[in-house]
């Protein structure tokens, strides 16, 4: 039986994708991290702010994958922190006295240089403004707010999530078309 | 030659080309129309949803098409994408979100600085601003007043508490034996330092506060059960404990600006490090409930005071998800009268 039940059903509800959802979490988690951080590692408070930031975006991506999911081996709260020591020994080359406070955990963020990341949105945001709305609507719903195939069924009254399926490949494939 | 993606769009042209380009033209067309299966095997691929042996198929099914692992390659930079569109969009979101607390970053500064628990560097760098920055001085020391009153006022209580337990445990058998935390001149010297401070810090409320925001208020509040967690604990979770006492004992003797103050700063306290995943949610559920309604008392219902009520509101999980909904039903109809 797990032990992170709570933080289990809070993972489920940030797989949704809700804003709300993430909003309470960042809210929730800001002030533990940027304690830790400013008392481990001689970052200062805008840094440590940045370091948040992109943890948690790190984290959003794990969720959004489906690389972080039930049963947990850590509360989310270790999770990201384990994410934050590594996105700072990633940034600064070093290793901070932890004191063992946060234990390592197996979970590996595939940082990623953030103007190739920027470039990359760009790219596609382009290719994606080149679609019909349709095809626009039905993409961002997919990989921008992580809807289920079901969900999506249900909202564009589709007699299933095969149906729903079938409609993405094929925009997914217009968009492909656009690629040179 | 490969046949370019313009021919693909005017294949209709393709009438008037050589056999060589027709055959090219035709394995692009086959291509571009990889089936949904395929692309879906494709994509579990890229999220790493797929066993070994179907990866296996998948690229001897790729092998087999005429440019099909090139294709693959195409779509998995597409998927590299827009997994960097989503996670782009969802900082900026963050972006935004952090815009609400930046505000309170030097009072959680200072804060720290005064626990001692800043890195040093960070140490350094709270002294040298109070230096360069006269506004940031004002602030520090104001907040280092206003924790030594909270502490008086904190200690006091505790004081008295354990007296209480004292009184009711066995004569024979104590289980703990609490020192007196400080002589007891220097104990009525910090309290009135303590309650001249909160008085200071703009606690008028009550001779201009409507009735009806204490009545909402109290309709909904429900004293937690109190001082029955010390045997054994840690420091750091007694610490806690005794806060969370403090700040429901000013709700319950109507000291809601004590209690609202008192509830903003658990709220920035880190919770202890030994607590379970159900105490944590317990006493954070709690904190952040109970600091809607101390405020709600206060009559501080401005700045983020609505925006706090619609997270708890929006959240089916937290423990006053509906308390919250019918609050916010009766605000509505209060503000209508």
């Amino acid at each position: 039986m797990s032990n992170y039940k709570a933080d289990e059903q809070r993972l489920r509800d940030l797989a949704t994708g809700q804003e709300t959802k993430w909003r309470l979490f960042y809210e929730d988690m800001r002030s533990p991290f940027r304690l830790f951080f400013l008392k481990y590692t001689g970052l200062d408070s805008a840094t440590v702010n940045v370091l948040y930031q992109d943890a948690v975006v790190v984290l959003h991506r794990k969720v959004s994958n489906g690389d972080l999911v039930a049963p947990l081996k850590s509360s989310l709260k270790t999770y990201l922190f384990g994410v934050g020591k590594m996105l700072y020994r990633k940034q600064n080359g070093q290793i901070a006295k932890w004191e063992d406070e946060i234990p390592e955990i197996a979970i590996s963020p595939s940082v990623e240089d953030k103007i190739a990341r920027e470039e990359r949105a760009i790219w596609v945001t382009h290719l994606l403004n080149q679609l019909d709305e349709k095809c626009q609507d039905l993409l961002r719903k997919v990989y921008l707010e992580d809807y289920t195939m079901d969900m999506l069924a249900e909202e564009l009254q589709l007699s299933g999530a095969g149906a729903v399926r079938k409609r993405k490949f094929d925009c997914l494939n217009r968009l492909r078309k656009l690629v040179n | 030659m490969p046949c370019e993606k313009e021919n693909l769009i005017v294949s209709i042209d393709c009438v008037s080309w050589s056999i060589e380009t027709l055959v090219n033209c035709l394995y692009f067309l086959i291509l571009i129309m990889l089936t949904t299966e395929l692309l879906e095997q494709l994509e579990a691929e890229f999220r790493g949803q797929l066993s070994p042996s179907a990866q296996q198929q998948l690229h001897n099914a790729l092998d087999e098409l005429p440019q099909g692992q090139e294709e693959a390659a195409t779509y998995r930079r597409l998927w590299v994408a827009l997994a960097a569109w989503q996670a782009q969009t969802f900082q900026g979101q963050a972006e935004s979100w952090e815009a609400d607390h930046t505000y309170h970053d030097d009072a959680e500064l200072i804060e720290l600085y005064l626990r001692q628990e800043l890195h040093p560097a960070n140490r350094s760098r709270v002294e040298h601003r109070r230096t360069e920055d006269p506004v940031f001085d004002q602030q520090f020391r104001h907040q280092e007043q206003l924790l030594e009153g909270f502490t008086a006022v904190h200690s006091t209580e505790f004081q008295s508490q354990v007296t209480a337990w004292e009184q009711a445990l066995p004569a024979a058998a104590p289980t703990a034996r609490v020192m007196p935390l400080r002589q007891r001149w220097a104990r009525v010297l910090v309290i009135a330092a303590g309650i001249a401070l909160l008085l200071v810090a703009g606690v008028n409320w009550l001779a201009d506060k409507p009735h009806s925001d204490v009545a909402l208020a109290e309709a909904y509040y429900r004293s937690p059960p109190m001082g029955n967690t010390l045997g054994g604990a840690a420091e750091e979770k007694i610490a806690y404990l005794q806060a969370f006492d403090a700040a429901h004992q000013a709700m319950r003797t109507k000291d809601f600006t004590t209690a609202a103050v008192a509830f903003q700063q658990l709220s920035l306290l880190p919770p202890p490090t030994t607590f379970s995943s159900d105490d944590l949610k317990y006493y954070q559920d709690n904190i952040g409930w109970s600091l809607i309604l101390a405020r709600l008392a206060n009559r501080d219902v401005s700045g983020d005071f609505a925006q706090r009520l619609e997270l708890i509101a929006t959240d089916e999980t937290h423990t006053y998800h509906q308390q919250a909904i019918q609050l916010q039903d009766d605000l509505a109809a209060f503000w209508r009268k």
